[in-house]
């Protein structure tokens, strides 16, 4: 008995099992696979893949690279890859993994966020548009949080405005840091854009009152609309400004 | 087969009951109560007051054990704490340091 027992073990290495009478409370941890048979309270944290048989019950914070459910799971999943229901599968929670399986017969009530990793990467976009040329700015901030993608480019554009009142020449100091961004038009017209940039930014500035949510969305866009429409008609923009 | 295994990665922090072996390569605290056999292999470590029917220890064990039938103390293992079985076996090699009644 004995000897079976140490030869099954060696042959499972690399795999833990909570067998079908067996409860256990409290924190497990760990870096290889766990299949739970029995019952587990608490939480699991694991680098690899948990696996809830058929008569297994998981009532825990789960956190782990993969979770394969057959059985019964109550509580919220992080999975750093993969979190499949199958068939028999029971699960009171919410997800977070980048990919979820749902299969037919499962049954499942809980939040899913399968934009965990995405998400972040596009607000760390939206926030690196604040140094970015806007026509990729009002691309970006519509799908990215806009309050954030607003005050970036608010923050950009008050630098350069205050000493662009007092000289005019000095735009080309900020043009450098703009440009490596903006590679298609000419310095002139980089200029140009950002003349308006002040305008609008000061316009939004001034209505500043009306509900943030909505302005940026419209301050982008038209902010953007303008500048399809003044690239060609340049050089009126600016003269218009000028005399104004 | 229906044997439950800690593995050599794994901590559980907590309590493990049940009617079921416990084979322990990894780590365990807290405290363990079953009515079958534990084994603590030569990588486990017990950190539990453990109540079970046997105990072979191979590994380390800090913590009461109480058997109801039967503690084996293997070569190698290391064990700190109070014993209670009827039956107590302690091998060439193994460190012990507790306390032992053997009264039922």
């Amino acid at each position: 008995m004995a000897i079976s027992r140490t030869i099954s073990e060696e042959r499972e290495g690399a795999e833990t099992v909570v067998g079908p009478a067996i409860a256990i409370r409290g924190r497990i941890e760990g870096e290889e696979d766990l299949r739970v048979e029995g019952r587990v309270e608490g939480s699991i944290s694991l680098t690899e893949t948990l696996y809830v048989e058929p008569e297994g019950v998981v009532l825990a914070q789960v956190e782990a690279r993969d979770v394969v459910i057959s059985g019964i799971v109550i509580g919220d999943i992080t999975a750093a890859n993969c979190v499949t229901l199958n068939k028999a599968a029971k699960l009171v929670g919410n997800i977070a993994a980048p990919r979820v399986i749902i299969s037919d017969g499962a049954s499942f009530r809980g939040d899913i966020v399968m934009g965990g990793e995405d998400m972040q990467p596009t607000r760390e976009r939206s926030r690196a548009t604040s140094t970015v040329p806007r026509s990729t700015v009002s691309r970006l901030s519509t799908p990215a949080p806009r309050a954030r993608a607003v005050t970036g480019s608010y923050d950009s554009a008050r630098t350069p405005a205050p000493r662009r009142e007092v000289v005019t020449p000095p735009a080309r100091e900020r043009a450098p840091v703009r440009r490596p961004t903006t590679a298609p038009p000419p310095r002139r017209s980089e200029e140009e854009d950002d003349v308006t940039v002040v305008i609008k930014h000061a316009a939004l500035r001034k209505g500043e009152a009306p509900p943030e949510d909505d302005e940026p969305a419209k301050g982008t866009r038209r902010r953007r609309a303008k500048k399809s429409a003044r690239t060609p008609a340049r050089g009126r923009s600016k003269a218009g400004r000028r005399k104004s | 087969m229906a044997n439950t295994v800690i593995g050599s990665t794994i901590v559980v922090d907590g309590e493990i009951s049940g009617d079921e072996d416990l084979v322990i390569l990894g780590t365990v605290k807290g405290q363990i109560s079953l009515r079958e056999n534990i084994v603590v292999e030569r990588d486990g470590v017990v950190e539990a007051n453990v109540e079970t029917a046997t105990i072979t220890v191979h590994g380390s064990v800090t913590g009461d054990i109480h058997a109801s039938d039967r503690a084996e103390l293997r070569a190698d293992c290391r064990v700190v704490g109070d014993i209670h079985a009827p039956r107590i076996l302690i091998a060439d090699g193994a460190s012990f340091k507790g306390n032992v009644d053997m009264d039922s």
